[in-house]
């Protein structure tokens, strides 16, 4: 009988004292799932974009189900740090801020070329801040951006999350990077970072802030992932365009599937689409000063021919894939001579010399920027096109045959 | 005092559990970077040295615990101030790892809550078992130890299978080679986690069977010494030498870049279970090492001890105005100062004096 009382009393604490003194109600909280930082030292302003759940899930699911409301809500506050930005918050929103699903960190342009040290900080320093949180820098200002909806979808934070994921596994122009990434990649021994960019593209971005944004068939405006940012320090010193931007993921060997458009003898267009590819970046020691030597190898298929070679024959192939790796050359050239310009170390070509030979490393250190827009490539790409899809000859070429056009 | 035995495999256990403790809590060895691991297996050498020679005390007279041997072999008035200052050290110990508890819990999972009450309910729990004779505690360091071992084990595998980890991260090797910032980590590590091992002195004369118990010891030991190393470089694999070493919680750090989307996210929960575990186990042992050394010198039955150096603890655990002073003090003093004192110096003193007076005090 006492042991079962005294069991009973045991679970009665453990019961009613695994209490709720930190509780916070659902329809308390602010659940952010994006925000942005603009403006520079001394002069922040923080925009959230904070989910409002019964927008969500009234009406019967459809994006214009809800009519006049939008999934978001964003909001703007000032502050002298980033973090007392953030926390001035409360000053304009009801809510508790939740930041464990934010998604996406928007950095403004004016912060990006201001310098970016101090937004490490607060994110490495802060718990609920979580560096695993992917940045975009703002080709105009962060806020502009989160203000942005992004149609189809109700909530533009967790769009542009998939967006990035989704761009990563199917084009690989750009790869996703987060703060911590940006953290290692800045206090490593090459001091640089690529960020992707954002910006908005079209002519009546008013459109996209309202819920009329759902009401149109083609928004005259949204949202492009446009080019990277190159970060040398806490510093923006320049960006790169798109074809640059692939070139660099090539060379970072972030390409996982990507779909290339090349020339074939006679200039007509034909599509390969990598299935794999792989890249060997190795800085090598030349006579005169730092060689990069590039090893590329891409396995994939042809979607798409205009082709009026024998593709149904291996020397057609074998021809074909020559073509592809030149155009392959060239888009890693395109890429390699961006950072060149720009000389940005972002593919950490430092830190393979210095982990190789960390004396040798120390002497080049102060002139490295000069070495490294000076090193000469050296490339050689492998690629082989595995099949060629349900269709031999390109369709061109067949009708060539048959009815002699040209 | 119970005569309850112990069984040589709980002790082993039980050194396990206290020598990972709250080692991974911080980065070892962080001075020298990539080079961290080369630091922590130098200094688990050179620690398997000084628990040589902890075991070497034992074995000349192995019936006798700490407290015993130095009354027994340097005389009641000598022995007694060692042992005063052995009980002040294993006490200190505690209520820097009560601190850390505390800390720990406020920066991870209960920043609301006020230090003092997570401080006072571990020592309540921590004092509970002391109180239950150091056969309970044994016994709960088997019961628990399978779980550390699955939540270390899970933890890894994640980290594994995350793709976080870095092998280039390991390169250079010894770029500056073994010098003074090494010797320094070294001693570091000897210092903590290693040499804290002297506490088992004081249960060494519990085990039942003696036969191949120092074999054992030392086997596992080396076991924790390549653990250590290993789980200390993971933080380096996937943070980088310069963000871990900066970092207040590596392991806390590299847990949270962990993502499986949709499946699981935000392990943090783990590593919290097992350093409060760690530190748990911790602060049992140096309890009870306190306690029973309070027991020895004074006669007085170590039940009755437990709350007034309870409310001791309590109040040096907050000695430190602030965590950064209880890190640095930690850290960079102790470590090199007082530590050394009770892990070596004393204890060789006591072997040499024990060696000397061989002829004259035989073995009790």
């Amino acid at each position: 009988m006492k042991r079962i009382t005294l069991l009973l009393l045991v679970m009665a604490v453990m019961v009613l004292s695994a209490g709720c003194g930190s509780r916070r109600e659902l329809n308390e909280l602010g659940l952010v799932i994006a925000t942005g930082v603009d403006g520079s030292k001394g002069n922040y302003r923080i925009t959230s974009q904070m989910i409002i759940p019964s927008a969500l899930y009234s009406g019967s699911g459809g994006a214009s189900g809800t009519g006049s409301q939008t999934g978001v809500f964003v909001f703007t506050s000032e502050g002298h740090t980033v973090k007392e930005a953030l926390d001035r918050s409360v000053l304009k929103n009801s809510r508790r801020l939740y930041f464990s699903h934010n998604n996406i960190f928007v950095i403004g342009k004016e912060t990006a070329d201001d310098g970016i040290y101090e937004l490490i900080d607060s994110f490495l320093r802060n718990l609920e801040a979580r560096e695993t949180v992917k940045v975009l820098v703002a080709e105009s200002s962060a806020k502009e951006i989160l203000e942005m909806l992004m149609p189809p979808e109700k909530l533009p934070g967790k769009a542009l999350d998939d967006l990035l994921n989704k761009e990563e596994k199917v084009e690989s122009v750009y790869k996703a990077v987060t703060v911590h990434e940006i953290a290692y990649m800045l206090s490593s021994e090459a001091n640089a970072v690529s960020i992707p960019e954002i910006r908005m593209e079209g002519s009546e971005e008013e459109d996209l802030k309202t819920s009329e944004a759902f009401k149109r068939t083609a928004p005259r405006a949204n949202l492009i992932l446009s080019g990277l940012s190159l970060f040398r320090g806490e510093k923006r010193v320049g960006s790169l365009n798109e074809q640059q931007s692939l070139g660099v993921s090539w060379l970072m060997n972030q390409v996982k599937h990507q779909t290339l458009s090349f020339d074939g003898s006679r200039e007509e267009m034909s599509s390969f689409v990598i299935d794999s590819a792989k890249v060997k970046v190795t800085p090598v020691k030349g006579e005169e000063g730092y060689i990069l030597k590039v090893r590329a190898k891409a396995n994939g298929g042809l979607r798409e021919s205009n082709s009026m070679d024998d593709i149904t024959d291996p020397k057609g192939i074998k021809l074909m894939e020559t073509e592809i790796e030149r155009e392959i050359t060239q888009i890693i050239q395109e890429g390699w001579a961006g950072l060149q310009q720009q000389k940005v170390d972002v593919l950490g070509l430092a830190d393979k010399i210095y982990r190789r030979n960390p004396k040798e490393w120390r002497s080049i250190q102060p002139q490295w920027n000069e070495q490294f827009a000076k090193m000469k490539l050296d490339i050689q790409v492998k690629v082989s096109i595995k099949r060629t899809g349900l269709f031999g000859e390109s369709f061109r070429k067949l009708q060539n045959k048959l009815h002699g056009e040209e | 005092m119970s005569q309850q035995k112990i069984r040589a495999s709980e002790l082993v256990v039980s050194l396990i559990l206290f020598e990972v403790g709250s080692t991974t809590l911080f980065l070892q060895g962080g001075g020298v970077k990539q080079n961290a691991w080369i630091a922590v297996l130098g200094a688990g050498a050179a620690g398997a040295l000084v628990l040589l020679l902890h075991l070497a005390i034992h074995r000349r007279d192995p019936r006798l615990d700490l407290f015993l041997l130095f009354h027994r072999y340097m005389g009641p008035w000598v022995g007694t101030v060692f042992n005063l200052g052995f009980i002040a050290y294993f006490a200190y110990e505690m209520s820097r790892n009560l601190r850390d508890m505390g800390e720990l819990t406020m920066l991870t999972l209960l920043p609301g809550t006020r230090i003092w009450i997570t401080a006072l309910i571990t020592l309540l729990v921590v004092a509970n078992t002391v109180r239950h004779d150091w056969r309970v505690s044994f016994l709960t360091g088997m019961a628990l130890f399978p779980i550390m071992v699955a939540s270390y084990l899970i933890l890894i595998l994640i980290i594994f299978l995350s793709g976080l980890i870095h092998y280039e991260f390991l390169l250079p090797v010894l770029e500056n080679g073994v010098n003074m910032d090494m010797a320094k980590e070294v001693m570091k590590l000897v210092s903590f986690p290693f040499g804290e091992t002297v506490v088992f002195l004081v249960f060494y004369p519990l085990i039942q069977q003696r036969r191949s118990v120092v074999r054992n010891i030392m086997i596992s030991y080396f076991g924790i010494v390549l653990f250590l190393a290993f789980i200390n470089q993971l933080s380096v694999m996937v943070l980088g030498p310069v963000l871990a070493a900066n970092t207040t919680l590596p392991l806390l750090e590299t847990v949270q870049l962990v993502q499986f989307p949709g499946v699981f996210e935000r392990m943090d929960a783990l590593f919290t279970l097992i350093l409060f575990m760690g530190l748990g186990f911790k602060m049992v042992y140096f309890y009870s090492g306190a306690v029973i050394g309070l027991e020895r010198v004074t006669g007085i039955g170590y039940r009755k001890w437990i709350i007034p150096l309870g409310a001791l603890i309590f109040w040096a655990a907050f000695w430190s105005p602030n965590y950064t002073h209880h890190i640095w003090l930690g850290r960079e003093i102790v470590l090199f100062t007082i530590w050394p004192v009770f892990q070596i110096v004393l204890p060789a003193l006591l072997f040499t004096v024990m060696l000397l007076r061989r002829n004259k005090i035989k073995p009790h």
